[in-house]
Parts: C-alpha cells; structure tokens; sequence
C-alpha cells in the first residue's frame, strides 16, 4: 500500500487534472507534502516551539469539510463525552477503500493542532492489496525496518512541518511478509516505545474482515475508530467488524463520504 | 365485438372485398394487419357504438367504415336467423321428398284404376276396394306429410323475418359515414403514444427503485449504524466528489504558489 501511494504521489507530481487531485485526496498526497528530506530528525524529537502551537498550518493540507467533521469527534474528546481519548487510537474499517488512511491521517493532525498533544501516526495497513504490476519502489525506512531490527524507532520516525506530529511509516515491508509482521512479538514492545514517546499514537489500520492481521493488531489498541463508507458498506459487514472488535472500546463510527439522496436543489427550495 | 372480429382474417378480407380493396389485397399492395391497424370501434355509452378507419385516401376511408359497418350488421344477422334458416332449409329438403311420395301415390292409385276399372253392372270386388282404400291412405299420409312440412316452413320463415326485423331494430346507423374533408390530427396519438410511453417508463423507474431499495442492505443512515451495532455515529464525512473539488482547488493553489507547501 505505502509503494502505491508513493508512486501516486510521485507520478501526480506534474499532473494538474481535477482526476489527479481525486487521487490525492484518496491517497497520501496530501500527507506527503508534510515531509521534505530535512525533515527527518533521526532520533532527535524537535522541542515544540510556542509559535508552533500557535499556528493552524498543520491542518491547511486537509479539506476544510473533513477537519470540520473530524474537529466535532475531537471536541467530544475535549467534552469528556462518553468517549476517552486513549493513547493507542485504531481506526478501522470491515474492507478495503472505505477511507481508512485519509481519516486517521487528518484525525492525527487534528488532536495535534486541536488538542496541543505529540501524536504519531503510524501506518500499520500493510494487508492492502496491491496490483501484482506494482512495483515496489525504494521507499523510506518504517515500522518493518525497527520490528527486523534495521534501525532505532527514533530514527524511522518522520516529522511533519509542525513537530506535534510525527509520521511512522509501514517500511519497505513485502507481501509475504505482511501477516508474520502483525503478529510479530516485538510490535508489542515497539508500540510500548511509542506510547511513551507521544500522547497519542492513531494507527492507519488495515481491514477487519479481509484478513487475521487487522483483528491481531486492532486487539493491541486501547480504543478503536470505526470507518465506514456510506452506501457501500453493508450492515452485515459492519455487525461482523463490531462484533470481532466487541473486546476493545470503541469511539464510535466514523460515515466516510456521506452523500445525500435528497437532490441539493429540492433541499434548498424546501429547505430540508 | 367489432374489434373481435377484425381479428379474423375472415371479416377483414370481407371488409376489405366490400371496400374496393380486392385488387390491392390480392396484389399485396395492402396487407390484412394494415387494414386492421387503421379500422376500429369504441363503445360511447351503453348503446352507441362508433366505427372508426384512417386511410390515406379519404374516400377508402368511409368506405371502410360503410363495409365494416355493413359487415358486421350482416353478421349479426347471419347468426340471429341462423337457427330459423337451418329450419327452413331442413323442413325445404323434407317437403321436396313428401311432394314426390304424394305424386308416386296418386301415380299409383291412377294406374290401379285404370288397370281395374269399375264394373258396368253392380260394384268393385272386395279385394279391388281394399287396394284403392290401401292406396288413398297412403296419398293421405304423404299429404299430411307434406303440409306438416310446409307449415315448418312457413314458421321457419316468420322466424327469419321476426329475426330480421329485431336486429335492424337494435342496430340501427345513426350517423352515415362521411368522407372526410381534412386529414386527422396525429397529435392526439402522439400526445398518447408519449404518456402511455412515459407511464411505463414511471412505472419501470418505481420499480426499479422499489427493487434497489428493497435489496440495498448498505448502511445509508446513521441509524442503520445504530440499528445494527448500537454505536454512536461519532462524525459524517462528506462525500468525496465535494471533497475532491475542495483538495483540487487547494492542490492548484499549492502548485501556483509550490514555495508555500
């Protein structure tokens, strides 16, 4: 998933179609024009600045309708109403494409700037199917390289412009690795590591349904985020992913690209 | 019932023999089914009946109407007296064979007399008187016989006439057909041809969205999240063709000004 979404990003770089920037806003393009080469920190976390936190950069990457909608969860967490921010945030969803990575993306960026809070996203959907044309491109190091032991945890961790939020990626992780990697005995020790290191830790999940790793890994959350795309996601699937999740508290559900199949115009005219 | 019957190619043909299109029916330059597309009747009322045709030419038209007018009249006739005149023509065949039984009889009675004439002096023998009354009785039978059956005949044709008579009564021509002097708007069919059209094509769009919505078990509410897990919808993300038209405005203006990113 993550070589995909560098060879989107990278391949949209020149393009200016309205269909390449459909593209970025499904995948990381976005996201990506967080990081620049200076920005990783290997190892060393940056001090917050006061005007850091002072400015509303970290969100002006992200559609305004999205941070909104995500901002209405976050003051919830503000509230104290019947939900509790953990520190171990999944999100998840039943399948595949329901907006998994778009939306723990810029929830992360949202209880960054919203909150004041360190927090890490960290990409754990390596059970994404990918085309078998895809082809793998060099990618930069990730969770796979510290779970094998290729490098520190602080040097994969990636910063974005504002030090509030830092960015694990999956790694150059292959297919016939993905499984054994969730289940792996040293993530356990690793999320520990993370969850000492930033006040809140949301994770990129991979789906419920399609695969044992993303059951394994959501266990290990504190608290799951449940996305589902509307119209496309059927009750049956959504019962099953509660159901297979009932052991770890929820937040909620998350309506991912909610349309509306009262016409604009007849709304308006009787303003419903 | 007019329409019942311009399904038969029978009363077609008849129509069509009737209206002067024989020739152009046996050269196939008109065809039965475009003879019985363009004739037709519609019930006005309980009583009234009215015959319609379209035809290029105007005259053929009331022709048309004059012929399926007159055929099926005919018709009706035909099967009023049917009965009767089955009667009659039995009754008919019957009285030809009793007539002749009569003559035979007289015939044979002559020739008895004449090859037994009466004496001159005192009277016919006993046996000769038998034979002459065995003969005038079968001449009496065959009479009887024969004005029975001319009696048959007689109420089989008051039958008919009665018949005649109830059926010009009950189908009576109100208006004659005429010829018309200006051709028929088609912008009444076309009118109907587009609602019966738009009519099924509403009727098909409901049933499709009948279908569609009875089928679709995907989550279309928040209350089909609650209904199924009991989890609080927590937020509702816009779908991501607004979306997508918001991140393209902002990734333009990011590639208009790239030193901001």
């Amino acid at each position: 998933m993550t070589s995909t979404r560098l060879a989107r990003s990278r391949k949209q770089k020149p393009e200016t179609t309205s269909r390449s920037a459909r593209k970025r806003a499904e995948g990381d393009g976005l996201f990506t024009s967080w990081l620049s080469p200076s920005s990783r920190v290997n190892g060393a976390t940056p001090a917050v600045s006061p005007s850091a936190l002072q400015t509303s950069g970290l969100l002006d990457q992200f559609p305004t309708p999205l941070v909104e909608s995500l901002r209405y969860l976050v003051g919830r967490f503000q509230l104290g109403q019947d939900v509790e921010l953990r520190t171990r945030l999944g999100v998840v969803s039943a399948l595949h494409g329901e907006g998994v990575t778009t939306i723990s993306r810029t929830l992360a960026a949202v209880i960054a700037s919203d909150l004041d809070m360190r927090v890490c996203w960290v990409d754990l959907s390596w059970a994404s199917p990918r085309s078998p044309e895809a082809v793998e491109p060099p990618g930069p190091d990730g969770i796979y390289e510290v779970l094998t032991g290729g490098i520190e945890l602080a040097s994969a961790l990636q910063w974005s412009g504002d030090p509030r939020l830092a960015i694990l990626r999956a790694g150059r992780v292959a297919d016939t690795q993905r499984q054994a990697l969730a289940r792996s005995p040293r993530l356990g020790t690793v999320l520990d590591d993370l969850e000492k290191r930033f006040d809140c830790v949301v994770f990129d999940m991979p789906p419920i349904l399609t695969g044992s790793a993303g059951l394994g890994l959501a266990r290990r959350m504190g608290s799951y985020l449940l996305v589902v795309r509307h119209g496309v996601t059927t009750t049956r699937h959504v019962r099953a992913t509660v159901e297979e999740l009932r052991t770890v508290p929820s937040l909620g559900v998350v309506l991912n690209r909610f349309k509306s199949r009262i016409p604009k115009w007849f709304a308006h005219f009787f303003a419903v | 019932m007019i329409n019942e019957l311009l399904r038969t190619d029978v009363f077609v043909k008849s129509v069509a023999e009737h209206a002067g299109l024989k020739g152009a029916l046996a050269s196939k330059l008109v065809t039965l089914t475009q003879i019985r597309a363009r004739v037709g009747a519609s019930s006005t009322g309980d009583r009234l009946l009215a015959v319609g045709a379209s035809w290029p030419d105007p005259t053929t038209a009331a022709q048309l109407v004059t012929s399926t007018i007159a055929q099926y009249t005919d018709h009706v006739l035909q099967v009023e007296i049917k009965q009767s005149s089955e009667a009659e023509t039995f009754w008919t065949g019957l009285s030809t064979g009793y007539k002749k039984a009569v003559a035979d009889a007289q015939a044979a009675l002559q020739a008895y007399v004449v090859a037994n004439p009466p004496p001159k002096i005192g009277d016919r023998p006993a046996e000769q008187t038998l034979a002459m009354n065995t003969l005038n009785g079968v001449i009496t039978q065959a009479q009887s016989q024969l004005t029975n059956a001319d009696n048959k005949i007689e109420e089989a044709r008051l039958a008919t006439q009665q018949a005649r008579s109830q059926t010009g009564d009950s189908l009576q021509l109100v208006d004659a057909p005429e010829v018309p002097t200006s051709p028929d708007s088609i912008h009444r069919q076309q009118a109907l041809t587009v609602a019966v059209y738009l009519f099924l094509g509403l009727f098909v769009l409901a049933a499709i969205l009948l279908m569609s919505t009875l089928l679709d078990r995907s989550v279309r509410a928040a209350e089909d999240i609650d209904v199924a897990t009991g989890l609080p919808v927590v937020a509702t993300i816009p779908s991501i063709a607004a979306l997508s038209r918001r991140v393209e405005q902002q990734v333009k203006k990011h590639e208009r000004h790239p030193a901001k990113v």
